[in-house]
């Protein structure tokens, strides 16, 4: 009789407590978390209450929820968790102090939370935000210095916190999970670097220094063996991508495609309006790899970063990626990589 | 020997078949929808840059900027692998007809873009101008074009409705041609909603009417019930205003006094649905003064402030509507599948 009684017991407050947390009577609502961000509406909570939910929000932001904390139920995420942990990226932006309070924090705040290591590099060191302080002065004429001094501190400290390592600037958008998706398809272990692809200059062409490169650990280790040689790459000055592009054909790194199944490109030099509507600038048909396709068939479903994207825009960019959806219509998954040997 | 070679033959090419079709289904091939458009950039990079990034806060500053754009091909029919089941099973339960207040000096410039991107997803769609034109074709209402006669084109329209089109949606539509609207979240608010019922939803203003009214430029959908009751009497002047004033004020008055109440179209997170501004506008907040003083939900701003299944947007240039469709439609997070959100009230809210 007692153990029938338990278990009708049991099966009822299961049922309560599941059919209370379903209904939402349960755990607060998201709006009275929202509210204590703000402080902009009017809330009567009592200080109890104020520290439980406080309590609650330390908890999911320890849980890794958005920094925003959007009530997304029911996201089926596994696909992109797994790759987050077989593909590991390390993320480095250059950028430098004026840009700290706007970009900078703009892109941490955005897409580059999604890096498995994030860094910054500046000429400064700051403590605070942080960044990591090359010692160049700021400008053009030094973005050379900059990116070869930075990929050799990541060589010296990071070679094991990732697989793969990506430099953006502070108005580069990236795709993450589009990002691991195309390098689930590579091998980590070949001399080979992937971005958006221009054919001039360089015997192989270089990457796009806007849109993002991103190196395989065997560059980045033959990069760390000789890349400070004077005799094998220009230390600063000229085109920070062309030279840095130069760098890598002579250590024997190759020039990756990245185009999808359909031809299509995942890194862009220009933000989204741009090529989704063309009028590019003339010596941009020069330059594409790619045939500098107007707009047409030119971006993959699958793209992997846009630049020249203000803060602003990245904030759009999170919203339609991220956020606004057409019900009733899932997205399946498209096999947009190429076949090995492509 | 003879007939067992052919018999291997015949069962290869059987095999042969029948592989092909099962592995092209498996990888998306299916029955292609009308998701291919053209493109041809043309005009100065200038303007085109500016027009799809700029923000707009009224009709003046959009014509100004208006390009010649040609629509984007998407050539991936065959790559998507979308599940849409729950997207077609709401297309044939919840009937939209969309009318789309157009103009004869807009049909190239907007109202084609109009109908190659957005309004091809309505159930039924009507462009109604002031002049009948065969080819596009639109609907002609006899009413001089201008911001003075705005009223009596929509007075007319849904009387053209009524008459007309009564029984080939549940919900009835208006927008403008520079409003871009996602159907497959209007279907799905008004799934959790009941045609016979006087009522009807849109972007909320709270002055000039006492139940408050709906923007006109942000769209607004009618009930069956309403448009019914507005067939009946909308077209007596002593009861609505026939024309002048401000045309979603002055609908928003004539429905207030058949009866028809303003509903509530927030999400279960309180967020907004249907909106007067474009989304960079809603998402930054540069919002004119005016704006605080009419908006019914407070004026909020930012990311939170927008459903994830939002409904519509005003003064989208045609640049920008075609970005929206590569946005809403084609670019993706690989290994993200989004889930059903609950995001309608419950009844009776």
């Amino acid at each position: 009789m007692t153990r029938t009684k338990t278990r009708f017991m049991f099966g009822l407050i299961f049922a309560y407590v599941a059919i209370s947390y379903m209904t939402g009577h349960l755990t607060p609502r998201p709006t009275l978390m929202r509210s204590l961000k703000n402080g902009n509406q009017e809330t009567q909570l009592s200080s109890e209450w104020r520290s439980f939910l406080t309590h609650l929000e330390t908890i999911r932001a320890l849980l890794r929820f958005d920094e925003f904390t959007d009530a997304h139920l029911k996201n089926e995420d596994d696909e992109a968790r797994r790759l987050e942990s077989e593909v590991r990226v390390l993320c480095w932006i250059m950028t430098s102090p004026k840009n700290l309070d706007s970009r900078a924090t703009a892109v941490r705040r955005t897409w580059a939370r999604r890096c498995n290591k994030l860094l910054f590099i500046s000429s400064v060191t700051n403590e605070t935000f942080p960044t990591i302080g090359i010692e160049l002065p700021e400008g053009r004429d030094h973005l050379t210095g900059k990116t070869i001094k930075a990929f050799k501190y990541i060589y010296e400290h990071h070679i094991d916190d990732a697989d793969w390592f990506m430099k953006a600037d502070d108005d580069t958008y990236v795709i993450l999970e589009n990002l691991r998706y195309f390098l689930s398809g590579q091998n980590s272990n070949e001399p080979i670097f992937f971005g958006h692809h221009f054919k001039t200059i360089v015997k192989q062409g270089y990457f796009s220094g806007g849109a993002g490169y991103v190196l395989s650990k065997e560059a980045l280790r033959r990069f760390g063996a000789k890349g400070n040689d004077e005799t094998i790459c220009r230390q600063d000055g000229g085109a920070e991508d062309a030279e840095f592009g130069k760098c890598m054909e002579t250590l024997g790194v190759k020039v990756g495609n990245s185009t999808d199944k359909l031809g299509r490109n995942r890194f862009h030099c220009f933000d989204p309006d741009t090529h989704l509507m063309g009028g590019y600038p003339d010596w941009y048909y020069q330059y594409d790899a790619n045939g500098a396709k107007k707009g047409r068939d030119s971006i993959s479903d699958y793209t992997i970063s846009f630049h020249y994207v203000t803060p602003e825009k990245m904030n759009a960019l999170e919203f339609y990626i991220y956020h606004l959806r057409p019900y009733g219509l899932k997205s399946g998954k498209q096999e947009l990589n190429q076949d090995w040997g492509s | 020997m003879q007939s067992n070679a052919l018999n291997f033959v015949f069962g290869l090419t059987i095999g042969l078949v029948f592989s092909y079709v099962t592995i092209s289904y498996m990888t998306g091939f299916h029955i292609p929808r009308p998701t291919q458009m053209r493109f041809v950039a043309t005009g100065e990079p200038e303007m085109k840059l500016d027009s799809a990034g700029r923000i707009f806060l009224n009709h003046e500053d959009l014509e100004r900027f208006g390009a010649i754009v040609h629509p984007v091909e998407f050539k991936d029919t065959h790559a998507h692998n979308d599940e849409d089941e729950e997207a077609r099973r709401l297309e044939k339960e919840v009937r939209v007809l969309c009318w789309v207040m157009t103009s004869p000096q807009n049909l190239e410039s907007k109202a084609t873009h109009v109908r190659r991107t957005w309004a091809r997803r309505c159930n039924k769609l009507l462009f109604i101008s002031s002049v009948t034109n065969e080819t596009f074709p639109t609907i002609g209402i006899d009413v001089p074009e201008g911001r003075d006669h705005l009223t009596a084109k929509t007075m007319k329209a849904f009387k053209y409705i009524f008459e007309h089109h009564m029984d080939d949606a549940d919900w009835f539509m208006k927008a403008d041609d520079d409003t871009y609207v996602i159907l497959e979240n209007m279907r799905y608010f008004l799934s959790g909603q009941n045609t016979n019922e006087a009522i009807y939803f849109g972007h909320h203003f709270k002055p000039l009417v006492k139940q408050g009214y709906f923007s006109g430029g942000a769209g607004y959908v009618l009930s069956k019930e309403s448009l019914r009751r507005f067939g009946a009497h909308g077209n007596n002047a002593s009861v609505c205003r026939q024309d002048g004033g401000a045309e979603d004020a002055e609908f928003g008055r004539c429905m207030e006094k058949l009866g028809v109440k303003v509903g509530n179209s927030t999400d279960k997170l309180g967020r907004s649905r249907f909106h007067c501004f474009d989304p960079d506008t809603h998402l930054t907040g540069n919002y004119p003064d005016w704006y605080y003083k009419y908006d019914a939900h407070g004026g909020k701003k930012g990311r939170e402030s927008i459903s994830d299944y939002a409904i519509s947007f005003h003064y989208v240039p045609v640049a920008k509507m075609y970005a929206l469709e590569f946005y809403i439609y084609h670019l993706r997070p690989y290994g993200l599948q989004s889930g059903k959100q609950e995001l309608n009230h419950d009844r009776g809210n």
